[in-house]
C-alpha cells in the first residue's frame, strides 16, 4: 500500500512540475523511449539471458535466498548503468539527426529540448523504476534475516 | 542536540544570505521544492515502504551487525541520491521548456537561472540532510570491521548518480554553448 502511494508521490510530483512548465504533452517522445527500452532490454538479455526473469521474479517474493542477494543487487545496479548508456547513445544519436537536419537557426533552441528528453526518461526510469526494486529486494532479504535470527533467539 | 544546533545553523546561514542580499525573490521556487520531496518522499515509500519510518532510528540507535549497516547506509545514500537526481531532473525538465519555447537570447539568461534553482535544492537537501544523517549511522556504527563486499556495494551505488549528474551537466553545457553560438552567428 505504502508503495502505491510513494509511486503515485512520485508520479503527481512530476506531473505538476511538468505541467506547470507547459503541459505534459511536451515531454512525451516516443522515439526515445523506443530507443531507452531496447537498449535497456537487449543489453539485459545479452548480460543475464533468461536470467533476468528470475531476478524480476525475485522482486515480488517476500523472502529471498540469502545467495541471490549480492546477484540481485548486482542485476540491478547493472540495469541502472545500462539506462544511463542507453541515456548517452540516444542523446547522441538524436543529436547527429538534429545538427545534421537543421536548416534554421531559430529551431535550434526546441530540437536541442528533444535531445534532454533522453536524458531526463534514462534518470526517471532508473532512479523511479530499478532503483526502488533493488532496494525493495535488499530490505526484504535483510527482513528475513531479522525474523530467523528473532525466531532462533526465541527457541 | 547537536543535530538540532547544527540543523538550525545551516537555515540561519541561507536565511541571512536571503535576507541580506534580497535574493529571497528569486531562489524560492515551490515547484522545484515540490519536485525536490515529492521525488524523495515517494521514492523512499516505493522503495521502503513502512520500513522507511523506522530506518531513521538508526541515526540515534547504534547499528550492531553488518546487514543493519548494509541496510542503514543504503537507506541514507538512496535518499541522497534521490535528491540530487530529482534537482537534476527539475533543471532539465526547467531546461527542455525554456529551449522549447524561447525565441531571442536574451530571454535564454533568466530562464537558465530558474532552471538551476532546482538544482540547488537538491544538491542542499542532500548534502546537508541525508549526508550527515548517514554520518551518524557510521559514527554510531559499533561493528568491527566493514565487510569488503559491502563496501563495494555501497561504493557503486553511489557512482551511478554521479555519472547521471555529470551526463546532466554536460548536456546542459554542451546545449548552451551551441545555442550561444548559433546567436552570435545569426
Amino acid at each position: 500500500m505504502f508503495k502505491l502511494i510513494g509511486l503515485i508521490i512520485c508520479v503527481a510530483s512530476i506531473a505538476v512540475v511538468a505541467d506547470a512548465q507547459g503541459g505534459v504533452g511536451m515531454y512525451l517522445d516516443i522515439p526515445a523511449l523506443v530507443l531507452l527500452f531496447g537498449i535497456t532490454l537487449a543489453g539485459m538479455i545479452v548480460g543475464y539471458g533468461k536470467q533476468s526473469i528470475y531476478y524480476f521474479k525475485l522482486a515480488g517474493k517476500d523472502k529471498i535466498p540469502s545467495k541471490d542477494l549480492l546477484p540481485a543487487l548486482n542485476f540491478f545496479n547493472y540495469i541502472s548503468r545500462l539506462t544511463f548508456y542507453s541515456s548517452i547513445c540516444a542523446f547522441f544519436i538524436s543529436s547527429i539527426v538534429i545538427l545534421i537536419n537543421i536548416s534554421e537557426l531559430t529551431m535550434l533552441g526546441p530540437a536541442i529540448a528533444m535531445t534532454l528528453l533522453n536524458i531526463i526518461y534514462g534518470l526517471i526510469f532508473s532512479f523511479i523504476i530499478i532503483q526502488p526494486i533493488k532496494h525493495s529486494i535488499l530490505l526484504n532479504r535483510l527482513k528475513a534475516d531479522a525474523e530467523a535470527t528473532a525466531s532462533t533467539q526465541g527457541k | 542536540m547537536n543535530k538540532l544546533i547544527g540543523y538550525l545553523f545551516f537555515i540561519l546561514t541561507f536565511a541571512a544570505v536571503l535576507m541580506l542580499n534580497d535574493y529571497a525573490s528569486f531562489l524560492i521556487d515551490l515547484y522545484s521544492l515540490l519536485l525536490i520531496f515529492g521525488l524523495v518522499f515517494g521514492v523512499m515509500f516505493l522503495s521502503y515502504g513502512t520500513f522507511a519510518f523506522s530506518a531513521f532510528k538508526y541515526i540515534s540507535q547504534p547499528v550492531t551487525s553488518q546487514k543493519e549497516f548494509f541496510l542503514a547506509v543504503s537507506f541514507f545514500d538512496h535518499l541522497s541520491n534521490t535528491a540530487i537526481i530529482a534537482g537534476i531532473l527539475g533543471t532539465l525538465l526547467a531546461q527542455l521548456a525554456l529551449l522549447s519555447n524561447m525565441e531571442t537570447l536574451p530571454e535564454l539568461f533568466p530562464a537558465t537561472g530558474i532552471s538551476l534553482i532546482s538544482f540547488i535544492y537538491g544538491y542542499l537537501v542532500s548534502k546537508f540532510i541525508f549526508e550527515p544523517l548517514k554520518q551518524n549511522v557510521i559514527r554510531n556504527a559499533k561493528i568491527g570491521n566493514i565487510n569488503g563486499l559491502i563496501q563495494l556495494h555501497i561504493d557503486q551505488n553511489n557512482s551511478l548518480p554521479n555519472g547521471f549528474v555529470l551526463m546532466g551537466f554536460a548536456a546542459v553545457i554542451g546545449n548552451f554553448v551551441l545555442l550561444f553560438s548559433s546567436f552570435g552567428s545569426m
